[in-house]
């Protein structure tokens, strides 16, 4: 998911969630400042690129009336699943038949790979929350509704 | 599906008496007092399920359209139309006669209206209601109620040669304005909007020029389009050695699931969403499918996705036709920032968001 406008993406999702209905977020989260390398698998120019903090998610999550019930990076899981790709290749420098890349289309591999370092680089990935899967209780509900804050591949929040 | 006894002849601009054609009855002739109409009906025709088509059928049709057959339709608007006629009458398998209580001569006309079908005897009202079967040149396939009508050509048909169509699927919009718009946007042949066509084309005009997708939202689209994501999908399925006739929903599971981690991911995250049977879960960029289809089958949850990229939804709709996953899930194509749902869907609904 690559928006641009989180904040209003934000309030159409609360206008069309039933109260108590839960939003679950899994999206790619920037760690640091930084250039990304391009093209990455959701956008092949920076300008069409539009990836925030978790803690921006966060505030805009509040501000738009969700409680945060949870949160987690998945960061290393992200790598772990690029180390096994890279393994499952070993030996053979063709890509298996199904994959990604059928559905991502032409320089998959190009996206792929820069996706990969901009992990690596620590760019698009925070560091795994410290209390991973614990509930942020110190957030106070201003309104009935609840978010399940996932963060993305790179990073990921639950 | 059906057939008429006579038409007005398709081919004149402007319905007349005059332009009154045979349709299932051969021709017609009044007796002089103008109080029986006899026609005399086509033979060798067969209803869709292969039975013959006779008398019977006009005498049955007009009994029930007047309240005297033990069958009846629940809504039946037009039995004031009939309330000149006395009684129809078969004389033998091909031919009946219309008697009228005083001399009629536009009732004809009422029989060339696009409302005058003629039913078959040897079905139900009830069945008929769920699968019409006709005499006409396109036999009934689906109705899904809020989606489509499917109708597929007649090989059988009694005109010879006729139709020329193999097909044709009736997209049920209730919104004129989008009716209107994949009109103009040539996404189907024909459209007859009830209401107002123009006042609608006008309106829908104006919403075209304020609604315009902007810039950024073309540019991300754009990045996802392939132009032939589904012939791709699909030869790399075949390479892969799979059975496309007896596709599995597992088999798309390498290629369905965008986000980093793919399927694992998706499982992970699904128990933070406190998920249950029959729940209505929202997919915001929901791409081909892969997280809905999962959510359907492991969780039973009815999902519904939307994406900005079209080309990922018109894949995402032949994947699920191909599956027969179609009472579970469905996909709309749109922008998350101005979602054409109304607020508060049926049950609560978690959200789920995908990378």
């Amino acid at each position: 998911m690559n928006i641009a406008d989180n904040a209003r993406l934000f309030s159409e999702v609360r206008r069309v969630l039933k109260p108590g209905g839960i939003f679950g977020i899994y999206n790619q989260m920037r760690e640091t400042d930084g250039e990304f390398d391009f093209p990455v698998p959701w956008a092949s120019v920076p300008q069409a690129s539009f990836v925030e903090t978790p803690a921006t998610y966060k505030r805009l999550l509040t501000e738009a009336g969700f409680e945060i019930i949870w949160e987690q990076s998945y960061r290393d899981d992200a790598l772990a699943s690029f180390n096994q790709q890279t393994a499952a290749q070993q030996g053979s420098s063709a890509l298996p038949s199904l994959g990604v890349h059928v559905t991502m289309g032409s320089g998959a591999m190009r996206k792929m790979a820069n996706h990969r370092t901009n992990i690596e680089r620590g760019l698009a990935a925070p560091k795994r929350d410290r209390r991973p899967g614990a509930r942020i209780s110190e957030l106070k509900p201003r309104a009935p509704i609840s978010a399940t804050l996932a963060e993305s591949s790179i990073v990921i929040y639950l | 599906v059906f057939n008429n006894l006579v038409m007005f002849d398709q081919h004149v601009p402007q319905n007349s008496l005059a332009s009154i054609v045979p349709d299932l009855a051969t021709g017609w002739s009044w007796k002089e007092d103008g109080t029986e109409l006899t026609l005399p009906l086509h033979q060798g025709v067969i209803w869709h399920d292969g039975k013959p088509f006779t008398a019977k059928d006009v005498q049955y049709t007009w009994d029930m359209l007047t309240g005297k057959s033990s069958k009846k339709l629940r809504v039946n608007p037009r039995k004031s139309w009939y309330r000149n006629l006395a009684d129809v009458t078969a004389n033998g398998d091909y031919e009946v006669t219309f008697h009228l209580t005083r001399p009629q001569p536009a009732f004809l006309a009422l029989l060339a209206s696009g409302y005058s079908p003629v039913y078959p005897c040897h079905i139900s009202p009830r069945d008929m209601r769920k699968h019409p079967i006709g005499t006409g040149p396109f036999k009934f396939i689906e109705f899904k109620p809020n989606e489509y009508i499917k109708v597929a050509r007649n090989p059988n048909y009694w005109k010879k040669d006729q139709p020329y169509l193999d097909g044709i699927e009736y997209t049920i919009m209730r919104n004129l304005s989008t009716a209107v718009l994949a009109f103009v946007a040539r996404k189907f042949d024909m459209t007859s909007p009830a209401g107002s066509p123009r006042q609608a084309l006008c309106q829908s005009i104006r919403w075209a020029a304020t609604r315009r997708p902007k810039r950024v939202e073309t540019e991300v689209a754009g990045h996802h389009t392939q132009g032939t994501l589904e012939q791709r999908i699909l030869a790399a399925l075949r390479e892969a050695g799979k059975d496309l006739d007896r596709l599995d929903r597992d088999d798309l599971a390498p290629v369905d699931e965008f986000h980093h981690a793919g399927r694992t991911a998706t499982a992970a995250f699904a128990p933070r969403l406190s998920l249950h049977p029959g729940m209505h879960l929202f997919d915001i960029g929901s791409g081909i499918g892969g997280p809905a289809r999962y959510f359907a089958r492991h969780h039973r949850c009815r999902v519904t996705g939307i994406d900005l990229t079209e080309e990922f939804v018109a894949v995402v709709r032949a994947l699920t036709r191909g599956l027969g996953m179609e009472g579970q899930i469905s996909f709309e194509q749109g922008s998350a920032l101005s979602m054409s749902f109304p607020p508060q869907l049926s049950t609560p609904p978690p959200c789920c968001m995908s990378a």
